[in-house]
């Protein structure tokens, strides 16, 4: 009874696994073939995603890194770049060094509180009746000129100069 | 004149990335593949025939075998490393692919009506013999671990202890799963 419910189980299997052939099979690629698109895919959406990151990074810090900047420049631009604005735009909290450095030239700025305080007459006529002609154009190139020292020195030869007048 | 890159690894992995893109655009597989591209012009035929026989319907046997070998192909590659038997891992691979598929089907049975696919196909009845036609529909009868046992016994040949390393259970859990399968198909087969 045994052998025969095997033998009746053996050939059931083989007639039904009989039925399946090669062109029942529907067409597949080899694995290789079909492995490998996927992977692709998947790497492109990696590197497309790791890019998209990347410019996101860079967005993100060039923003804070110009929204820091500007931040210290910008009270230091309207000083030495903007002359016209410089005085409208702050004449309340620099009252007093802003009427003095006004009438000198920009360049001249640096060296305008070691002149004026200790001659502020004599420059004061020096700087301004001559310094707006030839002598404006000689002074920004020639620092040392403007310098504490030098500065003095041709104030106190300006009277020797009158003489000679 | 032409500097270093200054990211070898990164140029490294783009020109894998073109290659990958070429080979795929070509559609011919990497150098080095014959190994599985040989096992499965070999040996799909059967494994689709082993499926069919735990699965009943020939799309979803196609099916589980082709995922079988693409997993083994991912995970061993083309050339089927650490893959000391490939037969035996197909093997089982199939077993147990049909084995999740057959559950995958029963959850579906539960909630919603089975498509009609999912049975061998009618000229499929037609062609079986009056004997074979009882004798499967008694083997559709049986539990999941039961008609696997006899199929690797009765159709794969394969013996107890063969049948034990596929499945991963012991020689005498086979022996008596068959034993009780045996018992249930005389019973089925004795009613009629």
């Amino acid at each position: 009874m045994t052998d025969e419910v095997e033998s009746r189980l053996r050939d059931a299997l083989a007639a039904r696994a009989g039925q399946i052939t090669a062109e029942r099979l529907r067409f597949e690629p080899p694995p290789t073939a079909a492995a490998v698109s996927v992977p692709v895919r998947r790497r492109w959406w990696a590197a497309i995603a790791i890019g998209t990151a990347a410019a996101g990074a860079a967005l993100i810090f060039t923003v804070l890194t110009g929204s820091a900047e500007p931040a210290p420049v910008l009270p230091a631009d309207p000083g030495p770049g903007t002359s016209a604005p410089a005085p409208a735009a702050s004449p309340v909290p620099t009252g007093p060094p802003s009427v003095e450095a006004s009438p000198a030239s920009a360049a001249a700025t640096s060296s305008e509180p070691v002149a004026s305080t200790p001659t502020a007459p004599g420059i004061r006529s020096k700087t301004s009746a001559p310094g707006t002609g030839p002598k404006a154009s000689a002074a920004p190139g020639s620092e040392p000129e403007t310098s504490a020292p030098a500065a003095t020195k041709p104030v106190t030869a300006a009277p020797g100069v009158t003489p000679a007048r | 004149m032409i500097s270093a890159p200054p990211f070898p690894a990164l140029f490294a992995w783009l020109r894998g990335l073109s290659a990958d893109v070429r080979a795929a655009g070509r559609g011919a597989p990497p150098a080095g593949a014959p190994a599985i591209n040989e096992l499965y012009h070999s040996r799909r035929l059967s494994l689709v025939r082993l499926a069919v026989l735990l699965v009943d319907d020939l799309p979803t046997a196609e099916d589980v075998v082709q995922d079988v070998f693409t997993a083994l192909y991912r995970r061993h590659g083309p050339d089927l490393r650490g893959v000391t038997d490939p037969n035996a891992y197909l093997v089982t691979a199939v077993t147990n692919a049909a084995r999740s598929a057959l559950r995958r089907r029963r959850t579906a049975r539960a909630y919603v009506a089975p498509p009609p696919e999912t049975n061998p196909a009618a000229e499929d009845e037609a062609m079986l013999g009056e004997n074979d036609r009882e004798m499967m529909r008694a083997l559709r009868g049986l539990t999941v671990r039961q008609r696997q046992v006899l199929v690797l016994r009765y159709w794969s040949e394969l013996s107890e202890g063969e049948i034990a390393d596929t499945l991963r259970v012991s020689r005498g859990t086979v022996k008596s799963t068959a034993h009780r399968a045996l018992s249930i198909l005389r019973e089925r087969l004795g009613e009629r």
